[in-house]
């Protein structure tokens, strides 16, 4: 089965709406980071406001369903005023899907919150030469755990590590050894086409 | 101008409660007199544009110097850096605080001079210092945050089984003396900075927390010991009865302008001399970022004078007159209620815990909702000033009564909590007995007593304020544990 990712990138006021829309989709894994837009505004300035909260969204989606994914987020988040959002989908690879205009990948794995630094030590046994460790938070389950009315989700550990064709598959392949992601409640793994690298440093191919 | 907008909204939010409370007592039952209710308006719009540029200021200077400093606490890699540097730091941003001094003062004339207000000033500072220091030794160590509490208010009871009643009541007053509106967002600051550079694992965003905590228990390790080498008993010397405020509103606000001007400027001038000498031996930041932080510092310090000029000047006093005619024309009931409204509504308006929310959200990326914090923290004082005010009428109720089982329970509540939230908690603790708790309620609470026959005005007050920092402890720890309940549930219900 092929998946897109969905992208949202919001400002905090666009966050509630944006999160009772993810409810309504059908997504396999999402995940939500804090983050910071940059600001361009004379009163700011003085203030010496540079930069305003926003959250960045993934959402993992079954290829077919992705373009209703992003109609239904667009026409409730009013994607097409100003100022109100951005939203984009990529490709992931795919299992059996030929990708040849990608020499690279990025692989991202999403874990438990403090689990990223074990996934790193195996991806780095498998080949990898760097990753970088983010912390969001688990979004996008359909049941709902509520307390006093807000909807608790979990903290995740996001895992993002770039690399060269050869050394993707054994590093994929090691991890789902390990760690067996098709297993429910261990962590999510996927891989996305990387066109063009700059700053990857060569490991040396064992033969 | 979203960020200036969401900020607004939020110190608005946290404002106009008490303001709404006010009101209805006004209409209703306490009518306030002449220009106090004009003085109390021009307070609020004060404390509103105060606020609002401070939070600005605290996240462009303090926050980045604090960060900065443990940072490069941590990159030194020697714990003898560390100490000699958290001794120093501790001391000092403790030895400026301004509420310290006043609360000194105060002691110096409740135990006739046998507890000169500098003596008190320094020991408070030095208890700070160490107990700070052990914070921040033990984040770069692996102890458990749980063990240091248990060992800290373990000491303190131990010291408080030989202290008297009043002397307790002063230890946990200096303690949330100590822990203001410019301390409380800098250690937080040099918390997650000296988090920021270890191992990535399940504890290091817990380790952001709980050296506000830790560092407020020092301040009453210190009171206590040194009442203990005195050999101070029972208080013997007495307050000057407040006077209530006439209602003008140019009396009101003009005498205090300097003083506050003056105050704020001390509190934060340590932090300043540190920034500029670790910016010429460490930090060496480029000259934009340098600048960058100065003008925080200076919107932190525009921010703080003109939040403190309307607490001083216009909640202050109304704080006292209500307290005071409350008693004096209402029920019991209606006190009791009071008290509990004003609780809920003056903890959200302490502008260090709009701080420690924000780090909370940041740390979790947003998983602990901001607004959940506030809900717990409001509920905390609200009991806070219920339990007080309860005090006063029910003169059988002692301080320990509240005190012992209370601070007993966050200790083992604290070994069933996840390491997040007792941090958190404890942090809580010194954060909520901030400016508005030591000006507005605390007028409000000893406004009460002196209206009720035979209740101490002085004891009420020290009491009110050790309430005040015991339960949003155990707020916080309930909400954790209501927290990683909810969380279980929800693994189970099988999400990858």
């Amino acid at each position: 089965m092929n998946y897109h990712l969905l992208t949202c990138i919001v400002g905090e006021s666009q966050s509630h709406k944006l999160h009772t829309t993810i409810k309504m989709l059908d997504c396999v894994a999402g995940v939500s980071f804090l983050g910071a837009g940059t600001v361009q505004s004379g009163l700011a300035k003085l203030l010496g406001i540079k930069e305003e909260p926003k959250e960045i969204i993934h959402l993992l989606i079954r290829a077919e369903d992705t373009h209703h994914a992003l109609l239904l987020l667009s026409s409730e988040l009013h994607l097409e005023k100003k100022g109100s959002g951005i939203a984009y989908i990529t490709r992931t690879v795919g299992e059996g899907m030929n990708e040849e205009e990608a020499m690279y990948q990025k692989i991202t794995v999403i874990t438990e919150r403090g689990g990223a630094e074990e996934v790193m030590d195996h991806a780095r046994a498998a080949g990898a030469t760097g990753g970088t460790i983010l912390h969001g938070r688990g979004t996008g389950g359909h049941i709902a755990t509520r307390l006093f009315g807000f909807e608790i989700e979990p903290e995740k550990d996001v895992l993002i590590i770039l690399s060269s064709d050869q050394i993707t598959q054994k590093i994929v392949q090691e991890l789902e050894e390990h760690f067996h992601f098709n297993e429910p409640g261990s962590g999510i793994l996927f891989v996305e086409p990387i066109l063009k690298v700059i700053g990857l440093p060569e490991k040396k191919q064992d033969a | 101008m979203n960020a200036l907008k969401s900020t607004l909204n939020e110190v608005l939010a946290s404002v106009l409660p008490i303001v709404a409370i006010v009101l209805i007592l006004h209409f209703t039952v306490t009518p306030l007199e002449g220009e106090l209710l004009g003085a109390f308006l021009l307070g609020a719009l004060l404390i509103i544009i105060g606020l609002t540029i401070f939070l600005f200021g605290i996240n462009q200077g303090l926050s980045q110097i604090g960060e900065g400093l443990g940072a490069s606490l941590a990159h030194s890699n020697s714990l003898i850096t560390i100490i000699f540097f958290s001794l120093i730091i501790g001391f000092f941003v403790s030895f400026a605080e301004p509420d310290l001094r006043i609360l000194a003062k105060q002691v110096d004339l409740v135990t006739s001079s046998q507890f000169p207000s500098l003596a008190m000033v320094v020991v408070v500072s030095i208890g700070l210092g160490v107990m700070m220091t052990l914070g921040m030794v033990r984040i770069v160590s692996k102890v458990r945050i749980r063990w240091v509490f248990l060992f800290a208010y373990g000491v303190i009871f131990i010291l408080s089984v030989f202290s008297s009643f009043d002397f307790i009541a002063i230890a946990f007053d200096a303690s949330g003396a100590t822990t203001g509106a410019i301390t409380v967002p800098f250690m937080l600051a040099l918390a997650t900075g000296i988090t920021f550079y270890k191992r990535h694992d399940n504890h290091s965003e817990a380790d952001s927390f709980g050296l506000v905590g830790i560092a407020s228990s020092g301040a009453i390790i210190g009171t206590l010991s040194f009442g203990l080498i005195k050999g101070l008993g029972k208080l013997t010397g007495s307050l000057p009865t407040e006077v209530l405020p006439e209602g003008n509103l140019s009396s009101l606000y003009a005498p205090i302008i300097s003083p506050i001007a003056l105050d704020s400027f001390f509190s934060l001038l340590p932090i300043i001399i540190i920034f500029i000498l670790f910016q010429i031996f460490s930090f060496k930041y480029p000259k934009r970022k340098f600048l960058d932080i100065i003008r925080g510092i200076i919107l932190t310090y525009m921010g703080l004078v003109i939040f403190m000029l309307g607490v001083n000047g216009g909640f202050m006093g109304v704080g006292s007159v209500l307290g005071h005619s409350l008693a004096t024309n209402g029920s019991k009931t209606l006190i009791l209620v009071a008290s509990l409204a004003l609780g809920l509504a003056t903890v959200l308006a302490e502008p260090a815990v709009h701080v420690l929310t924000d780090q909370v959200a940041t740390i979790t990326a947003n998983s602990v909702r901001r607004a959940l914090v506030f809900i717990f923290l409001s509920l905390a004082v609200g009991l806070a000033l219920f339990l007080s005010a309860l005090r006063i009428l029910v003169p059988e109720i002692e301080l320990w009564m509240y005190l012992l089982p209370g601070f007993g329970l966050t200790v083992i509540l604290a070994f069933f909590t996840d390491d997040l939230f007792v941090g958190m908690a404890y942090d809580a603790g010194g954060v909520a007995s901030g400016p508005m708790t030591a000006s507005f309620s605390l007028a409000f609470i000893q406004g009460i007593a002196a209206a009720v026959p035979n209740a101490d005005v002085v004891s009420e007050g020290f009491g009110m304020i050790a309430i005040v920092a015991l339960t949003p402890i155990l707020a916080l720890e309930i909400l954790g544990l209501l927290y990683s309940r909810a969380l279980k549930k929800k693994a189970k219900g099988g999400i990858g």
